[in-house]
């Protein structure tokens, strides 16, 4: 017994050495990395500065302090892949790029928020007071999301950038003051434009299923409205909502070929999108019935690990294409694959671009940044061409992109990603209306899906 | 006066006293950061401590006391965010929330027991969650509630630190005079044996019904503190992760005693906030700290300070009158 | 032959007790025949609303859904009726076992290679688990909780460590991917695979339990450990047996439902719960009850799911609920 006691002993000192000797969570990034010339596409920009008349300023005299970011996103738990892949994404830009701009250095510091809002309102209070971040680029989550930009809404000397939280709502009825998401979109933004070319491509009766909480019936209702609006059919007794959570999802499915729809727009995440697959393949419905997937179903962090075959072709709407043949998407792909060993989700694909954002608003306000009132009003004023396309930002602080029409294709080397098979341009949050029409439809919900059949 | 007090019992308040000291000298040597952590770690204290009543007092181990302070919580998130309702009524909806709550799943829980018991709770806990997400109108659903101002005079956060550290105190003391009562004496033999409280002629359903409210008072409370404190509340905070949370916090500290379960909060929270930022395999860390503590300090680590005390007491001699810190066995009755 | 009074009584009385009499007959005829008419009502009110093979296929897939957990249910079952333990590490045995298995399947590219490994590396699991961790603790409940929790966040975070965060689906052999076509009723062939396969491992489980000699000293053990020891059983080595065939069918059940719920972070807690669910709706200890509580979980999942989709979060939690409060034992449950 005693032998055992002291094996054990062992064995926990041998896991705890392991565990502390892990890479740390909160990597400081305080030396400037090797500095290779920026790469031609990510930092191609045609820099606007906000504001007509401002006089040309003499060149900075340089930063007093190093100017600090505070990334918060979840590595551990159930997001933890999605979390991993936005750390890297942004240390990557910065492992690419000089962290000396206009003069001043840059550091920052990813932490763990484990999905949790109680813990993420801790750690941005220790990156805005103790580190002194004077951006906080994060989350992922949208409940997350709302609990930061909640905190930080009265401080003024913080940015809040949100590359990835997608919350509708954040940026168009109840926008925070200090929040913008460059790098970023909303929820119902690439779904609006599926239910265009859905249309278009003669869907007339199309059914949905989508995840039961904001994100899906955003999701969800981006696609309803704009479907049943240019003429196509959603019958609400054909719009499916699964729990969050892992879940059997074959009772779903069965109701879905019964419904004999014309195509069925899925929107899941997690774990839930290769069991969507995995049944619909298996119950034999890839060949009769087509899927049309929100952007975060078809992403490659999500199927990576799915069997092709269950996925191959899968039709998708996204504002991220990782096989967009364009050299500031490919170039940006090669890096992070040639880092990681894995080709980019949207998530590292945002938190580069936000990244690309500071590194140009920094540039742009010639290293002085304590306007930040001035800050993000130069940042809405850039025009980038990011890994993305081109972007640029509406008043809201949302992006306006170019949204692609994906498809899921095989490479030489056996991996999938989504190719572009058609292009809408310049695509707002509100497309295809305008703001003022759109504002005045209250978010999506599971009770408001914009069916315009009732 | 004070010689009257046994040795254990001077250091006992020696202690209290030190850490009284402590938490109101805390915002003048810490930073926000640190005042906020300590914040969050009174409040789960609280929390763990409303579980021991529960659990290490009556031997009745709940999974689902998130729920209860999750709907006071919701109920105060409620009125400030969706109703637009002054500060009294928020606090009364989360106050009346709270114990309706409690009121109802002590009901539905009271002929429980053991391992039933458990598992009632936890579905408790599991329904409001389902709610929580379900009841976009009240909740927020997924998203939460935010824009939850704090009442006014402890808008700041070192005041409003002192409002939890003065509630609870104030909790403890009330918890204390609980457990110490006649009532509280006779929790502990139902934890010992039920059937023979009901041969006793003690009526085990209401006494069962009794703790669970008084338990779920003190719930109310921190989830009413935590609200104010986050500003925010959503589902996270009533998922099963953050009941089972609680009942580690209790056993880790030392389950059936008052100050156990306080400790055990700090030092979870400190884990999941502090250790987080430097480790990143750190929910390995927090499995082994438990699986160490439950091989090396079987009840807890209150348990394990008094055991090493109460040693070095017998060394010292024989002559004083001893009193151990720990009056009975905590230890859980077998099966 | 070792009769079961307690499950069988349980089964076919009221539970209002008393022993025979002719008024006990009658009113065990009203309940069973009240019960049958209400079910019949129930049947007849769901074909109203799907058709008949989208009934056939929603019965199917609550089996389907069932047979998966099914093994976990059997495992947690047996150790707890057999040791009173809880352990609430068999979710964390299920997900590293699915993991182990999805390593072996890369490597050597066969499925029930996988099974078979990932079963017996987490009976060694088990083993480690049940001598080093659990036995210095055992009958003490609340260090359990603690140390199967630790445990479980030790084994959930170094799973994260080594196979990373992706949603990860245990691939299957080609001949269990897609459809069965019998006669124009398309069904997935993986799904009744489980089934066969639930059916095979139950029934092998039931003859275990009621015809071999380990199968009478556990069931011995179940009903009273104190006599079993005494007659001389080394009870200790029933027990360990006991935790390691647990926790082999928790891993064999981590490879099954891999191929069925895709694999990822945090999936521990939630099949726990699964677990928990189906064991406390059929009753602790009893494998007839977790085959009882499979099926009931698993149909209620599929229709409840399709017909009230309103309490889709409250399917599993809601029944679960209702039944403790009805019968605080489950449904098949003995004590």
């Amino acid at each position: 017994m005693r032998r055992v006691r002291f094996v054990t002993l062992i064995s926990i000192m041998a896991l705890v050495a392991a565990a502390c000797a892990a890479p740390d969570a909160g990597d400081d990034t305080t030396t400037t990395a090797a500095p290779t010339p920026t790469t031609s596409g990510s930092s191609d920009a045609t820099t606007t500065t906000a504001g007509g008349g401002e006089t040309t300023e003499p060149p900075a005299a340089g930063c007093d302090e190093p100017i600090r970011i505070g990334v918060l996103q979840p590595l551990t738990g159930g997001l933890a892949a999605s979390g991993t892949d936005a750390k890297d994404g942004f240390e990557l830009y910065w492992a690419n790029h000089s962290t000396e701009v206009a003069g001043c250095t840059i550091e920052f510091r990813v932490e763990d928020t484990g999905g949790n809002p109680d813990t993420a309102l801790q750690k941005v209070d220790e990156l805005v007071q103790n580190y002194g971040a004077e951006i906080i680029v994060g989350e992922l989550l949208a409940n997350v999301t709302f609990a930061l930009a909640d905190r930080l809404k009265d401080n003024p000397d913080v940015i809040f950038m949100s590359p990835i939280g997608s919350a509708d709502d954040m940026t168009q009825r109840n926008p925070f003051p200090n929040f913008i998401r460059a790098g970023g979109w909303t929820s119902s933004q690439t779904s609006h434009v599926l239910g265009q070319w859905a249309f278009d491509e003669g869907y007339t009766d199309v059914a949905t299923m989508c995840t039961d909480y904001a994100f899906g019936w955003e999701m969800c209702g981006g696609f309803t409205q704009v479907f049943t609006e240019t003429g196509g059919t959603v019958a609400s007794a054909e719009q499916l909502w699964n729990p969050l959570g892992s879940t059997d999802l074959g009772t779903y499915v069965t109701q879905l070929s019964g419904f004999e729809p014309d195509a069925v727009f899925v929107l899941q995440v997690g774990a839930s999108v290769s069991d969507f697959f995995q049944n619909w393949s298996d119950f034999g419905l890839k060949e009769s019935i087509p899927i049309l997937a929100g952007e975060v179903t078809a992403d490659v962090s999500n199927i990576r690990n799915v069997p092709v075959e269950q996925v191959e072709g899968l039709i998708s709407s996204g504002h991220w294409a990782e096989g967009r043949d364009a050299p500031e998407t490919q170039e940006f792909v090669e890096l992070f694959d040639g880092a990681t060993g894995r080709l980019p989700s949207y998530y590292a694909a945002a938190t580069w671009t936000a990244s690309q954002y500071i590194d140009e608003a920094i540039k742009a306000m010639n290293g002085d940044i304590s306007d930040k009132a001035a800050t993000l009003e130069t940042m809405k004023g850039l025009e980038l061409l990011t890994p993305f396309g081109p972007s640029v930002l509406d008043e809201y602080g949302n992006p306006i992109y170019d949204i692609y029409i994906r498809q899921v294709v095989v490479r030489e080397d056996g991996r999938i990603w989504n190719v572009v098979i058609d292009t809408y341009e310049d695509v707002d949050q509100f497309w295809p209306k305008t703001a003022e029409e759109y504002l005045q439809q209250p978010v999506y919900s599971r009770e408001f899906q914009g069916n315009a059949g009732g | 006066m004070l010689r009257s007090i046994s040795l254990t019992g001077r250091v006992k308040l020696g202690l209290a006293v030190a850490g009284l000291a402590f938490g109101v000298a805390a915002p003048y040597v810490f930073d926000r950061f640190v005042i906020g952590l300590i914040s969050l770690a009174l409040i789960a204290g609280l929390f763990a401590q409303s579980i021991d009543l529960l659990g290490g007092y009556a031997g009745l181990i709940t999974l689902g006391h998130a729920g209860v302070s999750g709907t006071a919580a919701y109920g105060v998130g409620y009125m400030a965010a969706k109703v637009g309702a002054g500060f009294p009524a928020q606090i009364g909806m989360g106050l009346l929330a709270g114990m309706t709550a409690s009121l109802i799943f002590g009901v539905m829980a009271m002929r429980s027991d053991g391992v039933y018991f458990i598992m009632v709770t936890l579905a408790q806990g599991m329904i409001v969650w389902g709610l929580s997400i379900r009841l976009f109108r009240i909740t927020g659903a997924e998203n939460g509630l935010t824009g939850i101002p704090r009442p006014p005079s402890v808008e700041l956060y070192w005041q409003y630190y002192y409002l939890t550290l003065a509630v609870v105190v104030v909790s403890w003391i009330l918890l204390g005079i609980i457990v110490n009562s006649p009532f509280g004496v006779s929790l502990k033999g139902l934890r010992e044996s039920e059937t023979r409280m009901r041969m006793l002629g003690y009526n085990t359903t209401g006494q069962k019904l009794y703790v669970f409210l008084l338990a779920g008072f003190f719930a109310t409370l921190s989830g009413i503190l935590l609200v104010y404190l986050n500003g925010f509340i959503s589902p996270s905070t009533v998922i099963l992760a953050a009941s089972a949370i609680g009942v580690l916090e209790a056993i880790l500290g030392g389950i059936g005693t008052l100050v156990g379960p306080m400790i055990g909060a700090f030092i979870i929270v400190f884990v999941q906030n502090v250790v987080s930022i430097y480790v990143a395999r750190w929910p390995t860390l927090m499995g082994l700290l438990f699986v160490v503590v439950v091989l090396f300090a079987r009840r807890g680590l209150v348990g394990a300070i008094s055991d090493g005390w109460n040693r070095w007491l017998d060394r010292r001699g024989a002559s004083t009158p001893q009193e151990p810190i720990l009056t009975s066995s905590n230890q859980a009755t077998g099966p | 032959m070792h009769d079961e009074p307690t499950a069988a009584g349980l089964a076919t009385t009221p539970r209002a007790g008393g022993s025979g009499g002719v008024g006990d007959n009658a009113r065990s005829w009203l309940v069973w025949g009240g019960t049958a008419v209400a079910f019949g009502v129930l049947i007849w009110w769901i074909l109203t609303q799907m058709s008949l093979t989208a009934f056939f296929a929603q019965i199917l897939n609550g089996l389907s859904f069932g047979a998966v957990l099914f093994f976990l249910a059997s495992g947690f079952t047996l150790i707890f009726g057999l040791m009173r333990i809880t352990n609430l590490a068999h979710g964390g045995f299920y997900l590293v076992g699915g993991y182990i298995g999805i390593s072996v399947v890369r490597a050597t590219g066969s499925f029930f290679l996988a099974m078979l490994v990932s079963a017996l590396a987490i009976m060694v699991l088990g083993l480690f688990t049940e001598r080093v961790l659990l036995r210095p603790i055992r009958g003490l409940e609340k260090p359990e909780v603690l140390l199967t929790i630790g445990l479980t966040f030790i084994l959930g975070d170094m799973s994260l460590a080594i196979w990373g965060g992706d949603p990860t689906p245990i691939p299957k052999p080609d001949f269990l991917n897609g459809a069965l076509d019998i006669g124009g009723f398309v069904y997935p062939r993986y799904r009744v695979f489980v089934i066969a396969c639930a059916v095979v491992v139950g029934a092998i489980l039931f003859w275990v339990e009621k015809r071999t000699r380990w199968g009478a000293m556990v069931r011995a053990g179940v009903d009273d450990r104190e006599t079993v020891a005494a007659l001389g059983i080394n009870i200790k080595a029933v027990f360990t047996g006991a935790f390691m065939f647990g926790a082999f069918l928790a891993g064999f059940a981590g490879v099954i439902g891999g191929a069925f719920l895709t694999l990822l972070p945090g999936q521990d807690f939630e099949v726990l719960l699964f677990a928990l669910a189906v064991v406390i709706i059929g009753g602790l200890g009893s494998l007839k009850g977790a085959a009882l509580g499979v099926v009931i979980v698993g149909l209620i999942d599929s229709f409840g799911k399709a017909l009230i989709p309103e309490l889709s979060f409250f399917t599993l939690f809601a029944p679960m609920a209702i039944i403790l409060v009805l019968r605080p034992r489950g449904l098949l449950g003995r004590e």
